[in-house]
């Protein structure tokens, strides 16, 4: 069997294989790729650097477990970027698998930045009917969530005697897994006229170019590198974000940046390869043809 | 019965529908709390229908184990799984080396969801590198000018969106263009542009068209025109 036979009849278990080790590899032994910034992602940067000291900002974590490795970084670089400006969170889900994940992260974040609950940050947990609750969050936030996660009223907590609505914050964010920043925008973003920011996954990321160039998305944070930006954004303009050690603050997307580019290589070298050997196929069969 | 069937669901589709897109001209406080008592209306009926998937998911598995359908031991594994998290995410007692709380961190149900839940919805997400990887290898020919277009974009935006793709325009040699320099090969205007103009311009036309049908059914709905989601053929 030559060459060009072998690349077209490859076993696909050798692909995994090779997706395995080049995976594992800059996760055990980092190459430390430098990750340059986007004009996307520095405008939800800049966007929410711009919000006053103490205003109130809407993050809407839309995801489960299986979008954590890309909008989990996230979460944690928006939160440690709000409570280094001092900023007042709400912060809930329209995903029934999400509410455990956005915990872990508020839990961890607040206790590195000392934030309580209920005057810095509420943690409102998940609600069913996506436009539904967004389109309620617009009349009353107290209204739609009584209790928060921990089942504390939200009515008498300091956070919620300033505010009443979506009107009274300043800044929406969505890290979305799904189709959920389309709701954002249009029952509350573009009616009520809060600014707003969507960080997605990789896959649904290009959905959303058409709202960006709109103007009805101030930036969009794609997947795994839009996330590896916002961390290098921040951790380039807030030395103290604390990177490793026991609460990993920011830098875990950068991490995973390495293994990303590895594969994304190998798969464009493996579709380039797979493409000359498909023509070269062609050719000896054509040229055979000619021949009988 | 057939009143109730029929002519009910379109009186209430009829009336709500007009309700609320006539509050959006009569800002006023009577039908922000119109609007807002619909909504604690759909809130309460989505959280039913939730608990209808939940029936009806277990009815399925119910079933399949009584008829002893192929595979039908998974649907045990379904079933405990189910009825573990439910337990642990109500239980009204201490569960004993657990946090006191159900939803406190450190409690049973936090702990399954960390440790069960995440690890194996990343593990089923992840799954999906490997086999991307195969189908492009096997399935991603340039067949035709479409596909090799297709193609041309897939390997600019695969590289240009990483890391690796910075390192490869920045060895490519610059030139200037109209007071600017740019690298000969330069991934990230590629895929900016790629993003920025013909994708968002796809995705406008795609959305406009759908967005203008939703309009449509939702008139049709309005007034009884479009009667399929009472379950009926027309």
């Amino acid at each position: 069997m030559d060459f060009v036979t072998l690349i077209l009849n490859l076993d696909r278990k050798i692909i995994f294989a090779f997706v395995a080790v080049l995976v594992a590899w800059p996760l055990i032994w980092p190459l430390a790729l430098p990750i340059e910034t986007t004009p996307e992602v520095r405008s939800i940067f800049a966007a929410i650097e711009a919000l006053p000291n103490g205003s109130d900002i809407i993050i809407a974590a839309d995801y489960d477990p299986s979008s954590k490795p890309e909008l989990q970084p996230f979460t944690y670089s928006l939160l440690a970027h709000c409570f280094e400006k001092d900023l007042k969170v709400h912060l809930l889900t329209l995903w029934p698998g999400g509410p455990a994940l956005i915990q872990q992260a508020i839990e961890d974040v607040a206790a590195q930045y000392n934030k309580t609950s209920g005057t810095d940050y509420c943690f409102l947990g998940y609600k069913p009917g996506n436009a539904a609750v967004v389109g309620g969050l617009t009349n009353s936030i107290t209204g739609t969530y009584p209790t928060d996660f921990y089942n504390k009223q939200t009515a008498t907590m300091p956070l919620y005697q300033r505010v009443q609505s979506v009107k009274d914050v300043k800044y929406i964010v969505d890290i979305a897994a799904g189709a959920t920043v389309e709701v954002w925008i249009a029952f509350a973003s573009a009616p009520e006229k809060v600014p707003m920011s969507a960080a997605c996954t990789a896959v649904s990321a290009a959905g959303y170019y058409a709202y960006y160039t709109a103007g009805q998305l101030d930036g969009i944070s794609g997947g795994m590198k839009g996330s590896a930006e916002y961390d290098v954004l921040l951790m380039n303009n807030y030395p103290t974000v604390k990177v490793g050690g026991a609460t990993r603050i920011a830098g875990n997307a950068v991490k995973g940046m390495d293994a990303q580019s590895a594969v994304h290589l190998f798969i464009v070298l493996s579709i380039i390869l797979a493409n000359i050997c498909y023509f070269i196929a062609n050719k000896r069969q054509r040229d055979e043809r000619r021949g009988a | 019965m057939i009143f109730l069937k029929r002519q009910f669901p379109i009186i209430i589709a009829f009336v709500a529908g007009i309700m609320l897109w006539i509050r959006y001209y009569i800002p006023s406080e009577t039908s922000n709390s119109i609007e807002e008592g619909y909504l604690n209306w759909v809130r309460i009926i989505v959280g039913f229908a939730a608990i209808l998937g939940i029936l009806s998911l277990l009815q399925h598995h119910l079933i399949k184990i009584r008829l002893k359908r192929p595979g039908f031991a998974f649907s045990y594994v379904t079933i405990a799984a189910f009825i573990l998290m439910m337990l642990a995410g109500l239980a009204p007692f201490a569960i004993p080396g657990f946090a006191e709380k159900n939803m406190e961190s450190g409690s049973l149900f936090n702990w399954l969801y960390e440790f069960t839940f995440i690890p194996m919805q990343a593990t089923m997400f992840s799954v999906l590198a490997f086999f991307i990887a195969s189908a492009a290898f096997r399935a991603f020919r340039a067949r035709s000018m479409e596909a090799t277009l297709l193609l041309l974009a897939a390997l600019i935006m695969m590289v240009g969106r990483v890391p690796i793709g910075d390192l490869i325009s920045n060895a490519t040699p610059t030139f200037q263009l109209f007071g600017n320099d740019y690298h000969v090969i330069d991934l990230e205007e590629w895929t900016s542009w790629l993003l920025n103009v013909p994708n968002a311009a796809a995705k406008r036309g795609i959305l406009l068209g759908v967005y203008l049908s939703q309009i449509a059914i939702a008139i049709r709905i309005i007034f009884g025109i479009e009667r399929t989601y009472m379950g009926g053929g027309d």
